[in-house]
């Protein structure tokens, strides 16, 4: 018990930095949605039940009374597909998981929260505990800061004037450090950099995030198949 | 406090819909055996996705969030992310300042 207690906590303390980060940007979107004519209940439940930033701020940009049901699903479709990837590559982390813990644990997925669990699976073993110490703490301050948002965001002035609006890259930038091993990594960063960030400019929507990711992938597998020949391959990712 | 049966509809359809995706990937992938090139794949999910996630904010926004960028990959190798954001946010605001 009192190790699970320790590596819930050990999660919490680590993901402190992104909690910093995510007050001012889950004000900022609590104040859009209310300007949207979201309710403050309703602005909560949509930061409770979607909890995905960057697709709470492109589904509330397309928010209208002319019932955009399949926009909407389209968008989260496309902008959250990424979330396949990530599921995927942490599910094989998630032995210590049971079922209901896996869902929720799904249920919590965030780039960040993703981020710091695949950092702590190559530190060494990823504990349900610590992956939901993550995902509580993370979602506990997107849900409260986004309310809060709502009620009093007018009053707060726009916070891309502080910069704020790069605060969830800088933490990606951050994250990304902790990931490199080799020259291998720089290839896998610059092919997927690249071609996000030409498609960004020529893609409609978030598919430069999908088109990106693919790149970096399809250059680790193409290295690894350089380096090693081709072997007798399994499964592919689809 | 209300809740509007449009507005809560919509809501869920995304929540719907998120959810389905997070949940298909662990769950088709734990039943997966894997060859080493699809290994390789699957260990550079990371970098590529958060690369792909963060490059166009850092690279197509403009002069300032590039410099701000590049501070935070030259700070994050060895400071802690609570130092690398203040000095990626203050480098944004203070090239904004510097270039109008």
């Amino acid at each position: 018990m009192n190790g699970k207690l320790q590596d819930f906590s050990a999660g919490a303390i680590a993901i402190l930095p992104v909690l910093a980060a995510a007050v001012p940007i889950a004000l900022l979107f609590g104040t859009l949605a209310a300007a949207r004519g979201l309710s403050p209940l309703e602005v909560w439940l949509m930061s409770a039940t979607v909890f995905a930033g960057a697709l709470q701020f492109v589904a509330i940009d397309q928010w209208s009374d002319l019932a955009p049901f399949g926009l909407l699903a389209v968008t989260a479709l496309v902008v959250n597909v990424r979330h396949v990837l990530m599921g995927a590559s942490l599910g094989r982390s998630m032995g210590g998981f049971s079922t209901p813990q896996k869902y929720a644990a799904m249920f919590l997925l965030t780039d960040e929260g993703w981020a710091f669990a695949e950092q702590r699976v190559r530190k060494g073993e990823l504990t349900p505990a610590y992956y939901f110490g993550l995902g509580i703490a993370l979602w506990l301050v997107w849900t409260t800061s986004s309310l809060a948002g709502a009620l009093i965001g007018k009053a707060l002035g726009d916070p891309s004037v502080y910069g704020f609006n790069f605060a969830f890259s800088a933490v990606f930038i951050c994250i990304l450090t902790g990931f490199w091993s080799s020259w291998r990594t720089a290839v896998v960063l610059a092919a997927s950099g690249i071609v996000s960030a030409l498609a960004s400019l020529f893609l409609p929507g978030a598919w430069y995030i999908m088109a990106g990711a693919v790149a970096g992938i399809v250059a680790a597998a193409a290295l690894h198949a350089e380096v090693h020949g081709p072997g007798t391959d399994g499964v592919m990712p689809s | 406090m209300t809740l509007d049966p449009y507005n809560v509809t919509l809501i869920l359809l995304v929540t719907l819909v998120t959810f389905a995706l997070r949940a298909i990937g662990s769950i088709v992938m734990a039943s997966a055996k894997l060859g080493p090139v699809s290994t390789a794949a699957f260990e550079a999910m990371p970098v590529a996705v958060l690369t792909a996630v963060a490059a166009p904010a850092v690279f197509t926004q403009g002069v300032p969030e590039a410099v701000a960028g590049v501070a935070a990959v030259i700070v994050g190798l060895r400071a802690p992310m609570f130092v690398v954001i203040l000095v990626a946010l203050g480098t944004v605001v203070a090239m904004r300042q510097l270039l109008g």
